[in-house]
């Protein structure tokens, strides 16, 4: 019996670390994002010209010449400087997440709706977690009914 | 007619393992599965193998780490060798299940039951109470850093924006809060004051820090301590608001303060606050002579 229990022990033990390693990653979050994304383009009809480099993408529509950009970029603000290298004066910006596509940086917005659906995923009204990512679009100007675009597809909300 | 009579206990002894050792066993259970989390964070990040173990081991704050030295040093060196109950052997194995499972509130429970577990120890109640205060404080800093709790400390982080913005006018800068972001007009810079980094986030740490140093100076936790333990929070959230502050001054002292020596500069500081608040307390409840001095050092 007192040999049973020990094993017993280490069994929960081998199982405890087993679980632990099976679990998801993190990375596995941060692919789920960018399946979405690339789901979302997808919909709106927009074809991936290049393969992400720097985790960057390029995509084009069909009435457009030129490439549109698409990241992902952290919605706490700290890629902040990687952002400002990639922007251009000549393309319009567009932060997508979870059902808003604004022109401007807008933190409050962006910790309501992280704050709205991470509650909803807590409480289990939500199948999955608030992303901790936002999508970061370069428009560029000279094709402006790519603006009309509905790009909340790319990050659809809850 | 002797064998006929005998005790419970005694016969408990053909069948089970001693208070001690399940004691060790279930510890060790726990542990490793409240490690587990961390080594394989380390292994995400860099190669599996030994350096991952240590680097997730050392990812803990020192007083998580000090705390589970405690609580398996009081197990071997203070616990009873009698038989332990059925009902301890089922709340251990118990304790030892529910940390099987990878989240973090699993952990937290698998804690505190075993806390539990430990407070009805026969014949090493005070050990036992020891070890289950240590745990406890480790399964509230478990919950306290859950997901679920992250909305909180957001709230805290918008409330932290503002008295950021009060120590950045006592610096002469002009600053203004909305919601968690401090935007410094003067210098142009702006900060979010994330789940994380709210004044909130390290309280349940300074509580564990709190407990463990009470304990391993041979006190109890007790209500006179309570406002060392409240002095000691304070402290810390008057720490964390003036880092926030220097963080908002302009991007050469955010790198400073968040990534570079400031970080060191700022865990030194707080390991010293921690610790300086319950040894006061120790200092004010007088010698410790109600225990051993074997068992204060454990």
């Amino acid at each position: 019996m007192k040999t049973l229990i020990r094993v017993c022990f280490v069994s929960l033990m081998v199982f405890g670390v087993a679980s632990q390693f099976a679990a998801p990653r993190d990375d596995g979050a941060a692919a789920a994002a960018q399946g979405r994304l690339f789901d979302g383009l997808k919909r709106l009809d927009l074809h991936i010209d290049r393969a992400p480099t720097d985790d960057v993408i390029t995509a084009r529509a069909p009435s457009c010449q030129a490439p549109i950009q698409l990241t992902l970029a952290r919605i706490d603000g700290g890629d902040a400087d990687t952002l400002a290298k990639l922007r251009s004066p000549n393309d319009d910006i567009r932060y997508v997440y979870l059902g808003s596509a604004d022109a401007q940086r807008n933190q409050m917005s962006i910790l309501r709706r992280w704050l709205e659906a991470h509650v909803l995923f807590v409480l289990g009204r939500a199948r999955i977690d608030a992303p901790s990512q936002l999508v970061f679009v370069e428009l560029p100007r000279n094709c402006p009914d790519l603006a009309a675009l509905p790009w909340t597809a790319l990050s659809p909300g809850s | 007619m002797q064998d006929l009579s005998l005790p419970c206990r005694t016969r408990a002894l053909r069948w089970s393992i001693s208070a001690r050792e399940l004691g060790v066993w279930s510890l060790a259970t726990v542990a490793i599965g409240y490690f587990a989390r961390d080594v394989r964070a380390a292994t995400d990040v860099g190669e599996p193998g030994l350096q991952a173990v240590i680097e997730g081991i050392v990812s803990e704050s020192a007083f998580v780490v000090f705390a589970w030295i405690l609580i398996l040093t009081r197990a071997f060196g203070t616990l009873t060798t009698e038989a332990a109950s059925a009902k301890q052997l089922w709340g251990a194995l118990l304790a030892g299940a529910i940390s099987v499972a990878p989240f973090r509130l699993a952990n937290a429970s698998a804690l505190a039951i075993l806390g539990l577990n430990f407070l009805y120890i026969p014949g090493s109640r005070q050990a036992g109470r020891d070890i289950a205060w240590c745990l406890f404080a480790l399964a509230l800093e478990s919950i306290w850093l859950s997901s679920l709790i992250a909305p909180l400390h957001v709230l805290v982080g918008h409330l932290d924006a503002r008295i950021c913005v009060l120590l950045l006018d006592l610096l002469n800068m002009v600053a203004h809060a909305q919601g968690g972001v401090v935007a410094n007009a003067t210098t142009g810079f702006s900060v979010m004051i994330w789940s994380g980094c709210s004044s909130s986030y390290p309280l349940a740490a300074v509580a564990l820090a709190f407990t463990v140093v009470t304990i391993y100076t041979g006190q109890r936790p007790q209500l006179r301590q309570l406002p060392f333990l409240a002095a000691s929070m304070v402290a810390s959230i008057v720490l964390t608001e003036w880092r926030l502050a220097l963080l908002a001054i302009d991007q050469p002292r955010y790198e400073w303060w968040h990534a570079g020596p400031g970080t060191s500069i700022y865990a030194i500081v707080a390991l010293g606050l921690a610790a300086l608040f319950p040894a006061m307390a120790a200092r004010s409840s007088g010698p410790t002579a109600d225990l051993p001095r074997h068992q204060r050092l454990a």
